[in-house]
């Protein structure tokens, strides 16, 4: 195959541009991992945070900022609701937020009255590249985000205690610290993240979409495991699940580039994310027995 | 006089220290075998280098006559040889006869043939004489007695010569316990074999034809029972002539001041009713036998135990209440040292500097959430010095580290939140003589500025050693308090003992 200097550079540019969305809800799922967590609700979070938006922008002409806020704070009490009901009330938090993806698909729904809703142009600056500079306002939130979210856990008290739960609640516990409001933060981060990205999700697209984000879950955890987060919790780091989102976007467009089908794109994909599980396994139990 | 089923000839076990010397053990056909000794005394190893669970070091085994050798539990069973350990691994949400053929369920195309089952279990029920026990009753809908029984009945289910109970009693009550003794008497009556083990010399005395008594990893005697009297039991037991090891580098700090006050603490469980005074500079012994809530009244003091009634009253705030949640305790000025360094002490796959910190973060090294490290370094670094902490640096990971120094990041956590009284499960187990000697420095100097210590071992010497009193656990309840002026081992052992006699005779 041959491809020139600019298509290389048009290619960066479109990944960039692409990636925003997944990035901020992979930063989310790896502080939901760290604790000892999972959020499979992120995907039907995303999308009800979107369709808020538009509808408040397109049905009540509410100005951005509030349609905005609002849509953010939806996403934050889904997270709020996943943090409570399985910390508090001891329940996997995979059933819990198998449940939230449901209900909150559903209220996405209901709130689009099933329509993909056309928002128009005047929030496509969000994620519209900046002229000159090639790059979208909404991918420079996302890389600062990665660096905030890196900085929260390795510098902050609150990345300290997810990481410390994650690695052994019950010492934790023990050390007289109150787990549950750490754990619980981790799902809220979470919904906001999700919140946040369900606003550049609408903006790439100018659109409200009811079925945005289906199986981003799937997206979202490949790219932490890929990064070395460990589902066991207690390990991982946000820099590496960016690296993460990056060899997953890089990967499906070079598979589309190269024009394999959607069905051999889901094979390819699927077999990296075993392959990056397996050398991860692999390293560990040598680490362990080296040690 | 019935022929010997097994027998055990010079039997020698070390883990790291000799826990076994040369002990010979025999069991005749037909006979209740009693074990008994205090805490470490052997029995546990004992009973499983019979099942094979444990290789030891030297000595050979027979039974029925032939060279016994079992490399697994496995080789034990077919050899006829069947252990019931002390925790039930029942099935709850199964009946009684799918737990007894879990392993061999009768089935046709994968279907469970449930007829065949009921007569199965019923043919064995009518082999080993268990006539009262519904075979296709839940096992969560019997009492602990009736489990206790089945899970007899599994073993019982394989071919037995060798019954091994190892406290079958200790969550049973007295009528619970009356059925067992008359079935254990039938399947004696049937040429079984049976070791029982049990801190209750009533117990023992009752329904035992011989008792073996272990102390220190020696056998002291095997008896007739009907030779024995319970002081004269207690009297091997504890070993009469044992000396008494004074310190002479024990220095008190102990003050007549109160720290903390505890009134008829119960959870619920294994405590019933536990008072206690603790006082400024005080290390406080608690004494009890394995199981006898010792760990429990740490949790409950710790606020680890939800739904405990009583109260406490810390003498620092003079404020009386009980505590729920451990990060009040915490917050209170209480540390806890679990007993399990590795599973609740420590978070063993992160460095040294993280564990140390753990329970002060917000505290002590935080600006606007932020984790100001360079404090946090130095703060570790110079807690790491005088500890004699020996790693490379605070930044190494725990799980590196020998099991002394691990015990000492456990201890030094509470050091720096200024904990007023700590609270120490086992602080000494599994660690070498120089580390214990430093753990005790450690420990005077703590309460040298007027802290308090209450600590559970079930090393008596060493709580002689370096205890101001010593408090006894027996049956909920403290039953008796000891100070360097009155105590002797013979007498706090005796203590531990004694509620369980008066318990089998009430």
């Amino acid at each position: 195959m041959t491809t020139d200097h600019f298509s290389e550079i048009a290619t960066l540019v479109s990944i960039a541009n692409q990636i925003p969305d997944l990035t901020l809800v992979s930063v989310g799922m790896t502080f939901v991992l760290i604790a000892r967590g999972i959020d499979l609700s992120v995907g039907s979070v995303l999308a009800l945070s979107s369709a808020i938006f538009g509808v408040l922008i397109v049905d009540r002409e509410l100005p951005l900022i509030v349609a905005g806020a609002t849509a953010i704070i939806a996403a934050a009490t889904c997270g709020l609701i996943n943090g409570l009901i399985s910390i508090k009330a001891r329940i996997p938090s995979f059933i819990v937020t198998l449940g939230m993806l449901e209900v909150a698909r559903g209220l996405t729904k209901l709130v689009t009255k099933s329509e993909t809703k056309y928002i128009g142009t005047i929030i496509e600056s969000i994620s519209d590249p900046i002229p000159y500079l090639l790059i979208s306002p909404a991918f420079v939130f996302a890389l600062f985000t990665v660096f905030a979210g890196q900085f929260l856990l390795s510098r902050m008290a609150f990345g300290r205690y997810f990481i410390a739960i994650g690695t052994n609640e019950n010492a934790v516990r023990l050390s007289g610290i109150n787990v549950a409001p750490y754990q619980i933060a981790t799902f809220v981060l979470c919904g906001i993240l999700c919140g946040i990205a369900g606003v550049i999700h609408a903006a790439k697209l100018s659109t409200a979409d009811p079925n945005a984000a289906v199986g981003i879950e799937l997206s979202a955890i490949a790219a932490c495991v890929i990064g070395g987060t460990s589902l066991m919790g207690g390990r991982g780091n946000v820099l590496s699940t960016f690296l993460g989102v990056l060899i997953i976007a890089t990967l499906q467009t070079g598979l589309a580039q190269l024009g394999a089908s959607d069905p051999i794109k889901q094979v390819i994909t699927g077999s990296v994310i075993i392959a990056a599980v397996l050398t991860d396994a692999i390293k560990q139990r040598w680490n362990k027995s080296k040690a | 006089m019935p022929s010997v089923l097994f027998s055990a000839k010079n039997i020698s076990k070390r883990f790291a220290v000799p826990v076994l010397e040369s002990v010979d053990f025999e069991v005749l056909h037909g006979e209740i075998h009693g074990l008994i000794g205090a805490n470490g005394a052997g029995k546990s190893t004992l009973c499983k280098i019979i099942a094979g669970l444990i290789h030891p070091d030297s000595g050979e085994m027979q039974i029925c006559g032939d060279e016994y050798q079992p490399k697994t539990l496995k080789d034990a069973m077919q050899s006829g040889i069947q252990i019931v350990h002390q925790e039930l691994s029942l099935v709850s949400t199964l009946t009684v006869s799918e737990n007894i053929f879990l392993g061999e369920l009768p089935t046709r195309i994968g279907v469970i043939q449930d007829q065949e089952l009921q007569e199965r279990t019923s043919n064995v029920f009518e082999k080993i004489g268990l006539t009262d026990i519904n075979p296709s009753a839940k096992v969560a809908t019997l009492g602990a007695g009736e489990q206790q029984l089945v899970q007899i009945a599994i073993a019982l289910a394989r071919d037995s010569k060798l019954l091994i109970l190892d406290e079958p009693t200790t969550s049973l009550n007295a009528v619970e316990c009356d059925r067992l003794f008359r079935w254990l008497r039938v399947l004696k009556n049937r040429g079984i074999g049976i070791v029982f083990i049990s801190h209750r010399l009533k117990e023992l005395t009752d329904l035992a034809d011989r008792i073996t008594v272990l102390r220190d990893g020696v056998k002291i005697t095997t008896a007739e029972n009907f030779s024995i009297n319970h002081d004269r039991l207690l009297g091997w037991i504890t070993g009469e002539k044992t000396k008494e090891r004074e310190s002479s580098s024990f220095k008190s700090y102990c003050t007549t001041t109160p720290a903390l006050q505890i009134k008829h603490l119960a959870d619920g469980r294994r405590l019933t009713d536990v008072s206690l005074t603790l006082h400024r500079g005080e290390r406080l012994g608690i004494a009890g036998l394995v199981g006898s809530g010792r760990t429990e009244l740490l949790h409950a003091i710790f606020g680890e135990t939800a739904d405990c009634s009583g109260t406490q009253q810390l003498f620092s705030d003079d404020y009386r209440r009980i505590f729920s949640k451990t990060h009040v305790a915490a917050k209170s000025g209480i540390g806890l040292l679990p007993e399990d360094r590795k599973s609740a002490g420590l978070m063993v796959e992160l460095d040294v500097k993280t564990n140390l910190t753990v329970s002060s973060l917000w505290k002590r090294f935080t600006r606007f959430g932020v984790i100001q490290i360079n404090d946090e370094i130095m703060t570790a670094e110079t807690l790491r010095t005088n500890l004699k902490i020996n790693s490379s640096a605070v930044s190494q990971s725990v799980e590196t580290l020998s099991g002394g120094n691990q015990q000492k990041v456990a201890i030094g956590k509470w050091l720096i939140t200024d904990a007023e009284i700590l609270l120490l499960d086992e602080p000494t187990r599994g660690i070498d003589a120089a580390a214990r000697r430093s753990i005790y420095d450690l420990m005077q100097q703590f309460v040298s500025d007027g802290k308090s210590i209450i600590m559970v071992s079930s090393d008596l010497h060493e709580m002689m050693e370096i205890c101001d009193r010593i408090a006894v656990l027996a049956g909920g309840r403290i039953t008796e308090t000891f100070d360097r002026t009155n105590w002797n081992r013979e007498a706090i052992v005796k203590s531990c003992f004694h509620t369980h006699q008066n318990e089998g005779s009430a």
